[in-house]
């Protein structure tokens, strides 16, 4: 080997050990999303589905539906084989392109889109930002996502390359980081959180008053184009409240998106004027003072959503023994870990 | 080999102390000033914007209601205690409670410059001048960490809040 040959492959093996080392340093920083906030891995979960191409309902939105819809009584009850792509604070901007990013696997029936998003203008915080599009796979959508959601102060390489955002995180170091660096576990039941925990309402505020009530230019365009998006893959969009008591719902908010409803001849259903024939009880049905659902309330509300549904002609699936076959696997750990929160 | 290493270690500690993101700065509670004319006195207790809390709390005594709302995905609880026509909300930083927002709610409190609910445009004009951001018919006045922020119904004052200007809260 002459000279020149072996500096090359000094050099070579060099640059490939230093690659490797800042690989193996931002997988090791980057939030696995397994214990305390496991919204952060809500949005990656979907593409360990299986016969993600068999979904036949889609859920859309910010917290609001990951915390209020249970995909497991809407399969036991109506055979709607559903998932949840869902994230904390997730903007209707999001909302669009995780759409855009699902319909690459599965053309379902119909997408239901949770309204409260359309509230905001701007992204209010980085950390939901990261929760939200972390986790979507590489694609044009996801460098669109990005870049319609970035803050300020925020920068499109420390998307690509992690470390350079969660370098600092060093010091923060769990044993879970070691234990899901190679692989995660579930956190969601096809996206819907489940917790038992029960937390009563109390003094649950007025609206305050606000200078403009109009949801902005930015959030109808994304909501057009999420309207489009749907019609031109042949599904029917549904519009929902969910039946959460803070934050507060205007009625000028509400008024908006029934004429945007009725104009497009859409399904909208505000699920805080059905409290009562849904048979919600806050007094047990939420686990954080009216924000959101516990699993007993959120099976109230998807029994009778998946009614509505169903009667709307969204088909029953449970005639599809390979779709009962992994809906059994996953309704014996959803009810595992009810039990298992429960004592 | 040695070089290697040493490489390795430069890149690691310049990562290191690159700047970051939003989570690089100190706590926005520690960059406060807790200067601005735009301070609220409630029963001549002084609420400065990103204050702590508690010793306020102490001074105020027993709220008449008390809501408490946690952030999505986050540890931490913002809440809100409502007195005899003011509501104070807080928001949580390491365990501490700092002040993030002040509401007045009715005319039986007013501003220290004299502003309450239904005060005229030409009062608040006269109180607080003209240098102020018109957003939709809502005026902000900013100093310091503090921002006041007056909705109007018409030529009536509808609310007047004081928000805290940090990098959590706005």
């Amino acid at each position: 080997m002459t000279k020149n040959r072996k500096k090359g492959l000094r050099i070579f093996v060099s640059v490939l050990i230093i690659i490797l080392s800042l690989l193996f340093l931002q997988r090791l920083l980057t939030p696995k999303y397994v214990d305390d906030v496991v919204e952060g891995a809500f949005i990656k979960e979907f593409y360990n589905e299986e016969h993600k191409e068999d979904l036949n309902l889609i859920f859309i939105g910010d917290c609001e539906v990951y915390s209020n819809f249970s995909p497991a009584t809407l399969w036991q009850e109506y055979g709607i084989n559903s998932y949840i792509r869902g994230s904390a604070d997730q903007y209707v901007w999001q909302s669009y392109y995780i759409l855009e990013d699902t319909l690459k696997y599965v053309k379902p029936e119909a997408v239901v889109f949770n309204v409260l998003s359309l509230r905001n203008e701007e992204p209010k915080r980085e950390a939901y930002n990261r929760m939200s599009l972390e986790g979507l796979k590489w694609s044009k959508t996801k460098v669109n996502a990005i870049k319609d959601s970035m803050m300020e102060d925020e920068h499109f390489l420390d998307y690509v390359f992690p470390i350079l955002r969660y370098h600092s995180r060093w010091n923060d170091i769990k044993s879970t980081d070691f234990e899901f660096f190679f692989h995660s576990k579930p956190v969601s039941h096809n996206g819907f959180y489940l917790k038992t925990a029960v937390r009563p309402p109390q003094d649950v505020p007025e609206g305050k008053p606000l200078n403009n009530y109009d949801f902005s230019e930015k959030a109808w365009s994304y909501l057009d184009r999420i309207r489009t998006l749907c019609e031109e893959n042949g599904i029917e969009l549904i519009l929902v409240k969910a039946p959460s008591l803070y934050p507060h719902w205007y009625e000028q908010y509400e008024q908006q998106v029934e004429d945007y409803a009725e104009k497009n001849n859409l399904m909208y259903i505000n699920f805080l004027e059905h409290k009562e024939e849904i048979g919600l009880d806050y007094n047990t049905d939420t686990f954080d003072g009216g924000l959101h659902l516990n699993v007993s309330g959120a099976e109230k509300l998807s029994h009778w959503f998946g009614n509505i549904l169903s009667e709307h002609g969204i088909s029953d699936l449970r005639d599809r023994a390979d779709l009962q076959s992994m809906w059994d696997e996953k309704i014996a750990r959803y009810e595992s870990e009810k039990t298992e929160q429960s004592d | 080999m040695k070089r290697i290493i040493t490489l390795m270690l430069i890149l690691v500690m310049a990562l290191s102390f690159a700047a970051c993101g939003s989570d690089g700065g100190k706590a926005p509670a520690e960059e406060a000033s807790y200067n601005s004319k735009y301070t609220f006195l409630y029963n001549d207790t002084a609420l400065p914007m990103n204050a702590e809390f508690a010793p306020i709390h102490e001074t105020l005594g027993e709220e008449s209601k008390y809501f408490e709302a946690a952030s999505c995905a986050f540890e931490g609880l913002d809440k809100t205690y409502t007195y005899d026509g003011i509501e104070i909300v807080t928001y949580p930083l390491e365990e501490v409670d700092y002040i993030s927002s002040v509401r007045i709610l009715d005319n039986s409190v007013s501003t220290p410059e004299g502003i309450t609910i239904g005060s005229t445009m030409d009062e608040v004009k006269a109180a607080y001048g003209e240098d102020y951001e018109d957003v939709v018919g809502q005026w902000n006045y900013t100093d310091g960490d503090a921002e006041l922020s007056i909705i109007f119904n018409g030529e009536k004052v509808l609310s007047i809040s004081y928000y805290a200007i940090n990098d959590l809260t706005k």
